[in-house]
């Protein structure tokens, strides 16, 4: 026994010791310039950026791109740690609702002109995707991940329900009543097919919010959001239409954080056109059809952008390559891999032409607002929902309460 | 030491080979008499030394990575330090602050909650098998406390994936024996009704092996005479668990207890590892912040807010806590930390 | 303390400690389950218990999305280092707090002491601070240092080395030996069960440890095997058999130890049940 004992600890060492012998790769010199570059883990954009660095290594002899996934629910915490222990990455991305702060505290490295001036990154990008990084006549990121909410429907799933993914509902109260049609209990009523996945909260109630309100959501010059007028409130009690009771069309108990639309569990789904990628991967022989966003009756359909941008940490001792390497990876050859492997829509006015689908395309063109979140404040958003759909609380109590909250943050964010 | 500068030890050039080679090697061996000499005159003061020698490694790092952290944090705490912005002194806003914020209250609820459940649901299921496992009669005793204690040794956030699939309402192993017992099927950590019940199962499960062995170990001190005298007087099994073992065993139930509580108000993993959905983007401690445990309300402030001052605040408050719960103890039993 | 063996009471007894194995068993046969099944299988209602078809691919498909080496060598370094420190610290200190006189021997001992009612929260914040200083973050150290004092390593050996009757190193100072001669060669010996005890106590509290690294970590190079199997199920939601797949994987190191050295783990958390 006592010799069993030693031999099996004498290979465990062995095979510690052999495991930290450093990896070839880290034995070859080092290249003299290393750029790290992080963003937040998505399956189809580390797919793509590994296409695109290949190609900018070979381009550029010598520099080194090392990138890391952080998951998204911990980057931000990583993210704004790293910057302020001066350990940041040199590239890495950042919400538009987060620019003011980034900028702020100094954190970030303006576009170099050698690598694109002003007017450059003006008469390329649409412009509300360029504003929020734009400080004293200087751009402070390159846009990226530029999104808006889109309606995707499961169309073997409709026809299964007896609707017609070519006639998609164009108002919330059309989606609802094909939704609840749609949805499939058991026979201890418990939903094992939702109507509408509604596990990305946040598409759901940013696209009602700015339809209802029709205006600032976040009144940045009062630091205070508006959610708690009477449209705010009419918009909650969509959500709560959709999550509560015996009419509900999805349920916190089905597939708690699971991919419901791509494992076949969900007809409609509200996300960005980038979860075509996670679709594609997940169930690569699923037909959907993708659709605007319903409106509110009587209403432009409006959709809800987002973007993100590259940014270079003000820290950065290879500031210009760090830029070089974001400005190739925001170029027309960039473009072309996020579309073709991340499923992202455009977000460079010059490769409209690249994106196929027409509601994408038509809806960025004609029907996106870009949202006016300050600071890392959503998840109040998303508790509220919560509460909401869990608690049997009132729902003014439930948004006030909210709001509250959510101003004390916006006003730290913006101070 | 050496007069000229030499390394001792060494004699022209010549290097010493052996211990206590002073034989034949004139100056270095003059030299170290004379320390010794020195030394003699006060050997307390020499006994003295070594003992700051022996004790200089933990002091250093005692100083180092206990008490100035511990220091920087009351300073901390009494500045609205966030990392993004300015940093002025506020003197005790921070607490003043706390005592009007609901979250903290509400935080402080829950941990309180899980701690009065986690810890008596362990002592009542470990001391049953820890009596057991100690009886001489009970056969593969070594394989049952290998199973109990089996747990203790796995790794916490591996577990709670494993749990967090149990616990699924639809898919999970949990309710489905319950569907078979037709026991109804709750939302387990989709509820927040049930969700720290669900966490506090996992917490119990974990903690049971650890604390059956200090059972173990306390029953190993009875002396096997009072339950025999006891016996010849014709006192029961039972009698004898409530009026010996249970009374000799105090001092073991309270040390278990002590660290039970200790942990409790210090868990943090579980509730985080099992609140947090990645997809879904949240906030640890959902849903409806029905499982933010103090710790988390702690790793919320300071690192996902970063209000670090604020957080420090909060923290202060858990030290004073579990300062508390110790003082309790070593009034409970006189010697703190005997067992 | 005995039970007495009336069948009775013996048929309870069976009972209860075999009733009480199954829910402590079910998480390891469930994930042993989960790991083998395929992904859709994973998704049945009403679920299945055991796999109806095995796919072994989970792992190598594991190995190629999750680093578990990087992660498991990391984990083994820090291990390593902070039981090393601990022991060397611990049974230095230990050795002067029993065996020596000197000033402030009482105040310091309890202060030491008093520390480990601290809850690591509250030093946290600095620690972290301070490793934004010394820039430690994200480094192997930044990981490690906070874990180099353990107060309760301290008063373990204390305790230990008190047992160690004082003639033993009277003797051995008359002999000539000097003070780390004694040290290394008499008192070390003689406290090797509560060394080796401190030392797995201190292994197995080091693996659990998640909160510091996930604070302090913010890429492969420095993430322990914990923050890397979180954040590995944060990118992979959905993959339950992957999850399951990657836990087995997680725990199989320590459980493997734990079988090797039964006795010396239960005897270390016995003595030393101050932390989980």
């Amino acid at each position: 026994m006592r010799e069993t004992r030693r031999i099996i600890l004498i290979t465990l060492a062995v095979v510690t010791g052999l495991a930290m012998t450093v990896p070839p790769d880290r034995v070859a010199a080092q290249p003299p310039i290393t750029i790290t570059h992080w963003q937040h883990f998505h399956e189809g954009r580390v797919m793509a950026l590994g296409g695109l660095k290949q190609v900018f290594e070979r381009q550029h002899p010598g520099v080194r791109i090392v990138t890391d996934f952080p998951p998204y629910a911990g980057f931000f915490e990583k993210m704004v740690t790293s910057l302020v222990a001066g350990t940041g990455p040199d590239v890495f991305q950042a919400p538009h609702f987060m620019a003011e702060q980034l900028i702020n505290g100094g954190f970030l490295a303006p576009v170099p002109d050698s690598v694109a001036t002003s007017t450059d990154i003006e008469r390329t990008f649409f412009k509300w995707t360029t504003e929020r990084f734009k400080r004293g006549g200087r751009h402070y990121g390159l846009p990226v991940d530029v999104q808006h909410i889109v309606l995707f429907i499961n169309d073997d799933l409709a026809r299964a329900a007896g609707l017609d993914p070519a006639r998609p509902p164009a108002t919330w109260d059309e989606l609802i009543a094909q939704a609840r049609r749609a949805t499939r209990r058991d026979a201890r009523g418990e939903i094992v097919q939702a109507g509408l996945d509604t596990r990305y909260k946040q598409a759901i109630y940013a696209t009602l919010l700015y339809q209802f309100i029709d205006g600032p959501v976040v009144n940045a010059a009062r630091r205070e959001v508006t959610y708690n007028s009477p449209a705010g409130q009419d918009a909650f009690r969509v959500i709560e239409s959709l999550l509560r009771g015996p009419n509900a069309v999805d349920s916190p108990r089905f597939l708690p954080g699971s991919r419901k639309f791509e494992l076949k569990r969900a007809v409609f789904y509200l996300n960005h056109p980038v979860a075509r990628s996670v679709i594609g991967l997940i169930g690569p022989d699923i037909k959907y059809t993708v659709a605007p966003v319903p409106a509110v009756s009587g209403k432009p359909p409006i959709a809800p952008g987002s973007h993100w941008a590259y940014v270079v940490n003000a820290k950065s001792r290879n500031a210009e390559m760090a830029w070089r390497w974001a400005e190739f990876l925001t170029s027309r050859v960039g473009m072309r891999a996020w579309i073709k492997e991340a499923g992202d829509a455009p977000y460079r006015m010059d490769v409209l032409d690249l994106e196929t689908n027409t509601v994408v395309r038509d809806t960025l063109m004609r029907h996106t607002r870009v949202t006016d979140f300050a600071g890392f404040c959503y998840p109040v958003l998303d508790d509220l929902v919560d509460a909401l759909a869990l608690t049997t609380r009132p729902l003014a109590d439930i948004v006030n309460e909210a709001k509250a909250k959510h101003d004390a943050c916006v006003r730290e964010a913006l101070k | 030491m050496d007069p000229d500068g030499r390394r001792p030890g060494s004699h022209d050039g010549v290097p010493v080979t052996g211990r206590g080679g002073e034989v034949g090697l004139p100056r270095p061996s003059r030299v170290r008499a004379g320390i010794r000499a020195h030394l003699r005159v006060a050997p307390q003061v020499r006994h003295m030394l070594w003992a700051y020698v022996f004790l200089l490694p933990a002091l250093v790092l005692f100083a180092f990575i206990v008490a100035y952290p511990l220091g920087w944090a009351f300073w901390l705490s009494l500045h609205d330090w966030s990392f993004l912005g300015r940093k002025p002194w506020i003197g005790l806003g921070n607490y003043t602050r706390l005592l009007g914020d609901p979250l903290f209250w509400k935080s402080l609820g829950i941990s309180l909650r899980w701690t009065l459940g986690v810890v008596p649901a362990i002592i009542v299921i470990a001391l049953p098998v820890a009596l057991f496992l100690n009886v001489g009669w009970m056969r593969m005793r070594s394989a049952y406390r290998t199973v109990y204690f089996l747990p203790v040794v796995t790794n916490v956030v591996a577990v709670a994936f494993v749990w967090r699939w149990m616990f699924d309402p639809q898919f999970g192993i949990i309710n489905l024996m319950l569907g078979y017992l037709d026991l109804g099927r709750p939302g387990w950590l989709a509820d927040p009704a049930w969700a720290l019940y669900a966490m506090m199962i996992v917490a119990v499960w974990k903690q049971i092996g650890q604390a059956m062995v200090l059972f173990l170990a306390g029953l190993q001190t009875i002396p096997q005479d009072f339950v025999d005298a006891a016996r010849i007087d014709g006192a029961n099994a039972w009698r004898i668990f409530w009026r010996i073992t249970l009374p000799l065993l105090n001092p073991t139930m309270v040390f278990v207890a002590v660290i039970l509580v200790i942990n409790a108000f210090r868990v943090f993993t579980i509730p985080y590892v099992m609140s947090a959905g990645g997809l879904q983007m949240r906030t640890p401690g959902g849903p409806a912040d029905s499982t933010r445990v103090f710790v988390l309300h702690i790793y919320d402030i300071g690192f996902r807010q970063f209000a670090m001052g604020y957080a420090s605040a909060n923290a202060f408050v858990l030290m004073l806590l579990i300062v508390a719960v110790t003082l309790v103890q070593m009034k409970v039993i006189q010697r703190p930390f005997e067992y | 303390m005995d039970i007495p063996g009336r069948p009775d009471i013996k048929i309870a007894a069976y009972l209860v400690l075999t009733l009480g194995a199954i829910p402590m068993l079910l998480p390891f046969l469930w994930m042993v389950s989960g790991a083998l099944k395929p992904l859709h299988e994973t998704m049945r209602i009403p679920p299945t218990w055991l796999p109806e078809q095995i796919r072994l691919e989970n792992f190598p498909e594991l190995f190629r999305q999750f680093p578990f080496g990087v992660y498991f060598v990391n984990s083994v370094i820090v291990a390593v280092v902070v039981v090393g420190c601990v022991l060397i610290v611990s049974a230095m200190a230990g050795y002067a707090f029993s065996k020596f006189r000197f000033p402030g021997r009482d105040l310091l001992f309890i202060v030491m002491l008093a520390s480990l009612m601290v809850p690591f929260q509250v030093r946290m914040i600095p620690l972290y601070l301070m490793s934004v200083r010394f820039g430690l973050v994200d480094t192997l150290p930044g990981v490690i240092f906070p874990w180099l004092f353990d107060a309760f390593g301290i008063f373990l050996m204390r305790q230990f080395i008190q047992t160690i009757p004082n003639d033993l190193i009277e003797a051995a100072r008359i002999d000539g030996a000097g003070e780390i001669r004694i040290f290394w060669t008499v008192v070390l010996p003689l406290v090797r069960p509560a060394l080796a005890a401190l030392a797995i106590f201190v292994a197995v509290a080091n693996w659990e440890e998640f909160l510091w690294p996930l604070i302090v970590s913010s890429s492969d190079r420095s993430r322990t095997l914990p923050v890397g199997l979180h954040s590995f199920a944060d990118q992979y939601m959905s993959y339950v058999h992957w999850q399951m797949a990657g836990a087995l994987i997680a725990i199989l190191p320590l459980i493997v130890v734990f079988f090797m050295f039964q006795r010396q783990f239960i005897q270390g958390i016995a003595l030393t049940g101050m932390k989980q």
